[in-house]
């Protein structure tokens, strides 16, 4: 209770200070005049009287500030008095005060806006219920590790297991949204009534589905995304329960989804829709096409779950012969969100941390040589009698001034650099949204700069405090070396730095080459000159849609001029997953079930692979007329021909897809790295548009178009082309092949950006650390250089001097910066493609770029000593 | 260069404070020729020095402060003795009287 008075009565007096000193001053002149008045009284004269009784009274002022100590009041004079001078100090050597805190806000700012990014990828719960009872369930095949389910597999898990508090199944699809705007393309995401209960996530209006609401008997229903409700809708309360045009038929609104909901995580899914399977999807047992996602019972654990369902997995292989070699595999949905971006993540932390090392190295370092400068400073001040705790508070003040001013240009450069990283970011990592700076992680940078600038600003006040105050005023005080341990010290930390930047720049450098070697690997297509658009067709019009569609289509964006060919082809190389199916070779005994070759399978039209630049290495392209009645023709690539006939020819032998007749090969087309440019090609068959059945692979066919001209340009005049046909299709994801291929880099481009960013940041901060030092040495050294100059040593030699003592440093952090390199780069090993993690080419580069640096760092101080005028330097300073 | 009083004195200061306002409140200079009064000049302090311990014993709680007006019509800050202020004022006179017993029961064994 007295404390919190006590501390209240410091409050007020702090609050209203000036109230305070006149009270202060009214309660001491009071005791002064009657005091005056007793002399009066007794007969002195007034001036007397007040004489005497001030000399009795004693100090005015000194009895003031005892009172003001008493009153807890001084150290707030204290402080303001100490923050005063330290700015000043701080103002008067501005090239060490912009260093410093320039190092600090690079070090605290750009590490803070790393942190957050890594905070919004690997830390940021998911937006469900309970999310780390959230798993994904994949089925296996052969090497593929998360296949999509079939329904009646997912039915048999939700009936024949206990360990799942509950499943649910999805699948998305791209469809268009129709009405009185513009047609527009949605990502729907089509789930099993039992997702939204799974999830445990809350509408913001309206409800949204769950086993126990029956729907109505006729047409679908849809649950809206926030976004598209606000951006389409107007944000219309009045929606729920009116329907919605999609691909042609009514879907009926019943809830809209908060903006922060998203499933499955980072999607960005338009909306939700109910799945109800056709009786012929119900029973396809043998591999499907859906996503399934679980929720866990409380304490049972991912490995239990698995555990559960692979015996389950084992009784269906038995019981269907076309489930052979089908597993299954069990991973936290977290995991699938992250797991991919890890490494690649974990890495830039590591780079991170170096950075910070380094700046508070720096820091450390420019603080330690101020103070070794200020020492005769801080020895006529001990000498004037100051109290050594105040000596050490104002050092302290001075560096958290430091520290905060650090901090705030951090913040600064933090906010900016997540502003120009975000789009970058997002192209590359499973980020929806954009990325806050976070808080705490920026206060934690903040503390640990602050905390190594305070105790490398206090050590010199505690060191000068105790050293002889004396032998430091003399003249040959002012040459004695600041302590040989304390120098020792800072070149230790200088050479940390150089070995810390130079791992960096070969993390970075290796990246760099890496990248390179990817984007320069062939891809088997001339991407140069070619626009690539999709189109969809809805379910309901795709019958026909050949002939109806896609000729008229193909044969309007001909006749645009600049067009020198165009095709239709159901996936685009590299840029899309994969649809595959296994076949067999005609004339070849039976391959054992899980052991049938698989093969990506394609449709595409007459001149697709003329338009890709893709050669036709044997026999010929499609024709029109490949698809009549009973023609069944396929083309396969070359990964498939090299695969199954070696050193034949393939053409004009058969295989067997499916329990259809055999198809007869008519062509082989060179590889493509359909997977990615990091991956080997993958066999593929592929079927010409005409065929029968063909066009139901077309739904969302992708117009991929030759031109003469710059492709962007073509654009407009394509989708005039594809609207004059049917104006209800819309064109999306409309782009040139270059920009897909750079698309799928994006991630490796990003990863090089900002270890490169690191690298660079490492690289200046330790040439300054360098340079700092050196300066220093050279600045201690004045005295004997000057002799030595006016004994006659030449410039040459001078210079050869100071640059020995700096290149000693040097050698030193390269040495150990390649030995710690050489551990580093191991963890790199996995993103870099082609080029080996000690590549001698990087090393060694990196090793003359920075020693290439460091000289520069030296020789600049070096040339000043050189250019001592050496009568000042022999005199006193 | 530290303050006026040591810290026995500053102890003893405290006490003699808290003695002479436990006789009812008084301002400052009232409490100095109180002090004055009693000890028959003996203690001679700055008076001064009054006035830091004055403000840190109302800092402590054991004394508490308010304006008002003097005899002669004058503003002055009074000061009276806490219930605490009491408390610590006989602790302190029963340690003083044990310390003097000591004092004297060591002068006078020969």
């Amino acid at each position: 209770m007295a404390m919190l008075r006590k501390a209240t009565n410091r409050l007020h007096t702090l609050a209203d200070r000036g109230r305070f000193e006149s009270d202060l001053d009214d309660e001491m002149r009071f005791h002064l005049e009657m005091e005056a008045a007793k002399h009066v009284e007794r007969g002195m004269s007034l001036g007397e009287a007040g004489a005497l009784a001030r000399r009795e009274f004693g100090q005015i002022d000194r009895f003031k500030d005892e009172v003001r100590d008493a009153r807890g009041v001084t150290w707030l004079d204290d402080l303001r008095r100490d923050l005063r001078f330290g700015l000043r100090s701080l103002r008067r050597s501005p090239g060490f005060t912009m260093v410093a805190v320039l190092c600090l806000a690079l070090g605290i700012g750009a590490n803070a806006a790393i942190f957050s990014v890594l905070n919004a990828v690997l830390l940021r719960p998911l937006p469900y219920a309970q999310p780390d009872r959230l798993v994904r369930v994949y089925e296996t095949s052969g090497p593929r590790t998360q296949s999509s389910a079939s329904f009646a597999d997912f039915h048999d898990w939700q009936q024949q297991s206990t360990r799942f508090e509950s499943l649910a199944a999805w699948l998305e699809a791209s469809l268009t949204l129709q009405g009185t705007s513009e047609p527009e393309r949605i990502k729907l995401v089509a789930g099993t009534a039992g997702l939204f209960p799974l999830l445990g996530v809350r509408p913001l209006i309206g409800r949204t589905f769950s086993p126990e609401h029956a729907e109505p008997a006729n047409g679908q229903v849809i649950v809206l995304g926030e976004k598209l409700w606000r951006r389409r809708f107007g944000g219309d309360p009045s929606l729920i329960g009116r329907a919605i045009q999609i691909d042609g038929s009514p879907y009926t609104v019943v809830g809209v989804m908060p903006a922060s909901f998203d499933f499955p995580p980072n999607a960005a899914a338009d909306a939700w829709g109910l799945f109800d399977p056709s009786p012929a999807v119900r029973q396809a047992r043998g591999g499907g096409f859906l996503a399934v996602v679980g929720r866990l019972k409380p304490g049972v654990s991912v490995a239990a779950s698995a555990a559960e369902l692979r015996p389950i997995m084992s009784r269906l292989e038995k019981q269907y012969p076309v489930q052979a070699g089908r597993g299954v595999n069990v991973l936290s949905l977290r995991e699938t969100v992250v797991g991919t971006s890890r490494p690649a993540l974990l890495v830039l932390l590591g780079a991170v941390g170096l950075v910070l090392l380094i700046a508070c190295a720096n820091v450390a370092n420019l603080l330690l040589a101020r103070a070794a400068v200020r020492r005769r400073e801080v020895a006529v001040r001990l000498a004037l009698g100051a109290g050594r705790a105040r000596l050490v508070r104002q050092f302290l003040v001075e560096s958290l001034v430091l520290a905060l001013a650090g901090g705030l240009f951090g913040a600064l450069l933090a906010g900016w650099s997540l502003w120009a990283l975000t789009p970058l970011a997002q192209s590359a990592l499973p980020i929806a949204g954009g990325i806050p700076l976070d808080g705490r992680v920026f206060g934690f940078l903040l503390l640990i700069s602050a905390l190594s600038g305070l105790a490398f600003g206090i050590v010199p006040a505690l060191q000068a405090s105790r050293e002889d105050v004396r032998g430091t005023l003399n003249d040959a005080g002012a040459k004695a070396t600041a302590g040989g341990g304390q120098q020792r010290f800072r070149n230790a930390l200088v050479v940390l730095e150089i070995a810390l930047s130079l791992v960096l720049l070969v993390g970075a450098g290796l990246l760099l080459r890496g990248f390179f070697h990817l984007s320069g690997t062939p891809s088997g297509l001339v991407a140069e000159g070619v626009l690539t658009a999709h189109v969809s067709v809805p379910d309901a019009r795709i019958k026909g849609a050949t002939i109806r569609l896609f000729q008229p289509m193909l044969e309007r964006v001909r006749q645009i001029p600049g067009v020198r060919s165009a095709a239709i082809v159901s996936l685009l190389p590299i840029q899309d997953a994969w649809t595959n199916g296994s076949y067999k070779v005609e004339g070849r005994p039976e391959p054992l079930p899980g052991q049938k070759p698989n093969a990506e399978l394609r449709v595409a039209s007459p001149d697709f692979f003329a338009s890709l630049g893709i050669p036709i290495l044997y026999g010929r392209d499609f024709t029109e007329g490949d698809g009549g009645l009973g023609v069944r023709r396929v083309i396969v690539n070359e990964a498939l021909a090299r695969q199954q006939f070696p050193g034949e020819n393939a053409v004009g032998r058969q295989l067997r897809i499916d329990k259809e007749a055999p198809h007869t090969i008519v062509g082989v087309a060179g590889s493509v790295r359909q997977a990615g440019l990091d991956e080997e090609p993958l066999p593929e068959i592929y079927f010409p548009y005409t065929q029968v059945g063909a066009e139901n692979w077309l739904g969302e066919g992708v117009l991929v178009i030759r031109t003469a001209v710059a492709p962007a340009s073509a654009t407009a005049a394509v989708r005039r082309a594809v609207q004059s046909i049917d104006p209800s299709l819309p064109l999306f994801r409309v782009a040139t092949m270059e920009e897909v291929i750079a698309e799928s880099l994006a991630a490796r481009r990003l990863n090089l950006w900002l270890l490169g960013i690191f690298a660079a940041i490492a690289l200046v901060l330790s040439a300054a650390g360098l340079y700092g030092v050196i300066a220093y040495l050279v600045a201690q050294r004045k005295r004997e250089i000057g002799i030595r100059i006016a004994l006659g040593a030449q410039t040459r030699e001078v210079v050869g001097l100071v640059m020995r003592q700096g290149g000693g440093l040097t050698a030193a952090g390269i040495a150990l910066g390649l030995l710690g390199a050489l551990a580093f780069t191991r963890a790199l090993a996995s993103l870099l493609d082609g080029v080996s993690a000690r590549d001698l080419l990087t090393f060694s580069g990196v090793a003359a770029l920075l020693a290439a640096v460091a000289l520069l760092a030296t020789w600049i101080p070096a040339r000043r000593a050189a250019r001592v005028d050496p009568m000042l330097a022999i005199r006193n300073e | 260069m530290s303050s006026t009083t040591t810290d026995l004195l500053q102890g003893t200061l405290d006490l003699l404070i808290l003695k002479t306002l436990s006789l009812g409140a008084q301002h400052g200079w009232g409490v100095a020729q109180r002090i004055q009064q009693t000890s028959r000049d003996l203690l001679q302090i700055n008076q001064g020095s009054l006035y830091p311990a004055l403000h840190r014993l109302e800092e402590q709680g054991w004394i508490d402060s308010e304006w008002g007006v003097s005899d002669n019509n004058r503003r002055a800050k009074f000061y009276r003795l806490t219930a605490d202020g009491q408390a610590q004022l006989d602790r302190e006179t029963e340690s003083w009287r044990q310390y003097a017993e000591a004092v004297r029961w060591v002068l006078q064994s020969a």
